[in-house]
């Protein structure tokens, strides 16, 4: 398993771990209280040094496992990374609509960030799944 | 020119005019102090709804006419160097979008009117899809594919 492979794995496992806790926490209390930005302030913040602190530590645990393969994309790896950015950017232009539409209706704030959010957070988790797939099975088309 | 590329400048243009004219229009509205901002964004609904819809005819009636010119090469279907082109721009198009939406998820922290957050969203996805027609553009005319 190349280095850019074992890295992808971690970012999306570490990406569906922060905010699917992340979401299932505040999700519930806007759905039963209200929506309130002023209650999920601390949490967002939270979610992303958590992203941050897993994403350093993890890719320095995978560098001192493999050194040497640490710098080597190859160009497999760019074509598999170019295929899921492609793909992927199509989830987050869905976020992006709904939440258009969210903001015309001129819902509560809270939904609309969070649908903003919401697009990027399962762009990025698209996209490491489909690398992996690609990395594993092969490309597909 | 194939039909991939003469299909991309015609998207491209439409695009361009349509909502590069909305924009426009936009623009001079609240240079004029017009205060857009003060309005609900709902009454924007119809005017979005009838961009779309523009958007759209526009589009079937390039390609129409786009097919029946050179029928033969729009029967022939994208080949491998379309394929990665249109890739490569998808790819780097969502970076743009990307970039777009993180823009106004900090709009929105500011506490920017649903109308300019709507706007900052729409003027996202038509930037990351100009950028797209523009790349690909480029890509057929000077490689890169």
């Amino acid at each position: 398993m190349s280095f850019q492979e074992k890295s992808n794995l971690a970012m999306t496992v570490i990406f569906a771990v922060v905010y699917g806790a992340y979401f299932g926490r505040v999700l519930p209390g806007a759905v039963v209280d209200g929506p309130s930005m002023e209650a999920v302030g601390p949490l967002l913040f939270a979610a992303v040094v958590f992203l941050v602190f897993g994403g350093v530590v993890a890719h320095i645990l995978i560098a001192m496992t493999a050194p040497k393969e640490s710098d080597a994309a190859d160009e497999r790896d760019k074509m598999i990374e170019m295929r899921a950015d492609a793909r992927s950017s199509y989830v987050l232009g869905t976020g992006a609509i709904l939440a258009l539409g969210l903001a015309l209706m001129e819902v509560h704030l809270f939904w609309i960030v969070h649908t903003i959010l919401a697009g990027l957070v399962l762009g990025e988790i698209s996209k490491g799944v489909m690398r992996a797939i690609d990395y594993r099975v092969g490309q597909t088309a | 020119m194939s039909f991939e590329e003469k299909s991309n400048l015609a998207s491209l243009a439409v695009l361009v005019l349509i909502f590069g004219g909305y924009f426009a229009k936009l623009g001079l509205a609240a240079a004029e102090g017009a205060a857009p901002g003060a309005m609900p964004g709902l009454a924007f609904g119809p005017v979005f709804f009838g961009l779309v819809v523009g958007l759209v005819i526009w589009m079937i009636v390039t390609h129409v006419v786009l097919a029946a010119l050179f029928s033969r090469e729009a029967e022939a279907g994208p080949d491998e160097r379309d394929r990665s082109i249109e890739m490569r721009a998808d790819a780097e198009a969502g970076y743009v979008l990307g970039f777009g939406v993180i823009t106004t998820l900090i709009l929105l922290i500011t506490g920017v009117s649903g109308f300019w957050i709507a706007h900052a969203l729409l003027g996202s996805l038509v930037a990351s899809e100009i950028y797209k027609g523009l790349r690909r553009a480029l890509a057929y005319r000077f490689g890169g594919a």
